[in-house]
């Protein structure tokens, strides 16, 4: 068999696992990812603030937090669709082996996006094109990225659909993405995005428009498949119960802002943010009687307000939160931004 | 107020035929597609019922059924014991006075070219039901009635936010005075603190005004929270209906165990609740529906279909083995 050429300096461990194998990552190196200090800025508002978190081989991240929180924000600019200086982004995004991403140019973009870092984006329907079949969506990253020929493709193709559960793959890849119900709309997703091996897996609400017993089965096989990559994911989710379930760490956003960020046993099982105890007190289960809902509202983004955002709408606020944002502070377990916290 | 039931079905009955592909003209075997099959199902003024089930149950034709936009092929859909079909003037305006609908999609249920106040106030223009004078003060109360500040009576659509148009979406539904709710999916696709108001107002509203609600939804916290009674559905039957508490507590059907085990519950592991995804409702093989996903599926599964049976007054499921409670 002809060598591979992938074009990257990471060649030796992009090798496609039916072609060898990856290279297992050392033990003790340095986190897959980083992330310090990101901050977005658009005109006087401030998207993102001073958002900071790592990630580890081989583990899973919970983004957490209502719509416009920025969690979607947070993914795009780990995809590097969002990139400084023309948005106003700045801050690091260190990925292993690749040093500071946040200000890499698109061409070197070109070479991380799919192969290090994939996607798999909430709605399945509108990411896949309507008008080309499932096997050409599916190869083309393969011959593009990975250089595979047309029948080595081809053959990759049907193996990584029957991985994500699609039976009778091959006379799958001649149909359209209108012929498959949701369900498998999101696993031919999965497949695609995971058809370079990325270290790097962004899964955007990647259920959210599926039925529970589907949600379940494609939680797991990312779980399942990632683990098996020795992939790390990042989990955009609003759902804190299936959080709980799926990552070990989170990180709950509120308006931009880490309020809180630990290990998900830590951190949902016994919150100590005021907001994290509020989205909790939410989530359904078959014995919730009575909901305590969170008052409307929507964060100020104003980037010259000099609170804590979450205080207008905080039961537990003192006078200083409106004056002083308060800094992100390992306590018990966790990092912890709050003045008033819960005993 | 009788409590004699509002919706009553039986044996709802609603078939498709399709044409099959290929073949000759004028040779085209008929398929059918059954997408409720033989329902039966009740609604007692004030009672809140849950329709529970994934995609491909029928819970919408059910829905399109009950509000008299598709009529049934077989059995019998009544509203206070008249069939829905059939309903003419005076009974026909006392049907759309007392059932009124929540949309799934409320932006798309909502005409982005009225206003807050037209919008609330054409059920009231056009069932006659207050005068020109009082209608701003009607709208007015009707929006402080789901938390909505009169102030935004005269913005549109566009400014308004996904659980403000919920809210307008109920006053909407409110302003006719009606004796029913009829909710589609009414907070999916809003954020957790969102649908946790949502579901607040609607849960207070239907018990200050004593109303009933039938609330379809595919989320059993959602069902456990709003509904006394619940029906579980899946490919146009329903295999399990009682009481909600009961039925979430211990379910008999294999099918609610699996939804039960699906839906997220802190730290507890991802099960594989189910194989594959639901079958094509076309041309179903004899036999219980479920059996072809069902772990406990034996022989006789595959032979014939289990009846919906009481198993208590307030239980019934339709399976020949059972989950022990």
């Amino acid at each position: 068999m002809k060598p591979l050429d992938l074009g990257t300096a990471r060649a030796s461990t992009m090798l496609p696992a039916a072609l060898g194998g990856r290279i297992e990552p050392a033990a003790g190196t340095e986190p897959l990812l980083k992330v310090e200090g990101l901050s977005l800025t658009r005109g006087e508002s401030l998207i993102l603030d001073e958002v900071a978190f790592s990630l580890r081989r081989g583990a899973t991240l919970g983004l957490l937090g209502e719509s416009g929180a920025g969690k979607s924000t947070i993914a795009l600019a780990l995809i590097g669709l969002l990139r400084k200086p023309e948005v106003g982004l700045s801050g690091t995004i260190t990925l292993d082996g690749e040093g500071d991403v946040v200000d890499a140019p698109e061409k070197a973009w070109l070479k991380l996006r799919g192969r290090r870092v994939a996607m798999i984006f909430q709605d399945a329907s509108a990411a896949l094109n309507p008008c080309f079949t499932i096997g050409r969506q599916i190869m083309t990253p393969l011959r593009r990225v990975l250089g595979l020929g047309r029948s080595a493709a081809r053959v990759r193709a049907i193996e990584l659909l029957e991985s994500v559960g699609l039976n009778d793959a091959p006379s799958r890849l001649s149909a359209y993405p209108h012929q498959l119900s949701g369900g498998m709309q999101q696993r031919v997703m999965i497949a695609i995005a995971l058809s370079s091996n990325p270290d790097l897996l962004l899964a955007d609400e990647p259920t959210s428009a599926l039925d529970v017993t589907i949600q379940a089965q494609i939680i797991r096989l990312i779980l399942e498949e990632t683990r098996r990559r020795s992939a790390s994911c990042i989990f955009v989710l609003h759902d804190l119960a299936l959080a709980s379930q799926c990552c070990d760490d989170v990180v709950v956003l509120y308006g931009g802002q880490v309020v809180e960020t630990g290990p998900s046993r830590i951190v949902l099982g016994a919150p100590m943010h005021p907001y994290t105890q509020a989205l909790k007190g939410c989530v359904l289960e078959f014995d919730t009687e009575e909901l305590e809902p969170l008052p409307s509202g929507a964060p100020s983004f104003a980037s010259k307000a000099p609170g804590c955002r979450f205080a207008d709408r905080c039961a537990r606020a003192l006078d200083k939160c409106a004056a002083t944002k308060p800094p992100l502070v390992a306590t018990r377990g966790r990092k912890l931004a709050c003045w008033n916290p819960l005993p | 107020m009788s409590t004699a039931p509002i919706f009553r079905l039986l044996d709802v009955q609603k078939a498709y035929d399709i044409d099959a592909k290929g073949g000759a003209l004028f040779n085209r075997a008929k398929r059918r597609l059954r997408a409720l099959d033989g329902v039966r199902l009740s609604l007692a003024p004030g009672e809140s019922l849950a329709i529970v089930g994934e995609s491909g149950s029928g819970k919408t034709t059910l829905l399109r059924v009950l509000l008299g936009l598709t009529h049934p092929t077989d059995g019998r859909a009544l509203f206070r014991e008249k069939d829905i079909a059939s309903l003419d003037g005076v009974d026909r305006d006392r049907f759309c006075r007392e059932v009124a609908m929540i949309y799934q999609d409320a932006r798309g249920s909502l005409n982005p070219r009225m206003s807050v106040l037209d919008l609330i106030a054409e059920p009231l223009d056009h069932h006659k039901l207050c005068t020109k004078s009082e209608r701003r003060d009607r709208v007015a109360a009707l929006m402080s009635r789901v938390g909505l500040s009169p102030a935004m009576m005269s913005r549109y659509v566009s400014a308004l936010s996904g659980g403000q148009l919920r809210r307008v979406a109920i006053a909407r539904a409110l302003a006719s005075e009606p004796s029913v709710l009829v909710a589609d999916e009414a907070v999916s696709g809003l954020d957790v603190s969102t649908q946790a108001q949502i579901l607040k107002l609607l849960r207070d509203l239907q018990r200050e005004m004593g109303l009933s609600l039938l609330f379809i939804t595919h989320d059993l916290g959602v069902a456990a929270y709003l509904c006394d009674r619940i029906a579980v559905m899946y490919l146009g039957r329903v295999v399990e209906a009682g009481l909600t508490r009961e039925v979430l507590k211990a379910p008999a059907h294999p099918y609610t165990r699996a939804l039960l085990n699906a839906s997220p519950r802190f730290f507890a592991p991802i099960s594989d609740p189910l194989p594959g995804e639901v079958p094509s409702p076309i041309d179903l093989p004899p036999g219980c529906r479920f059996a072809g996903r069902c772990v406990r599926a034996r022989d006789d599964c595959q032979k014939s279909e289990p009846a919906l049976t009481p198993a208590s007054p307030t239980r019934m499921f339709a399976c020949f083995h059972p989950l022990a409670s």
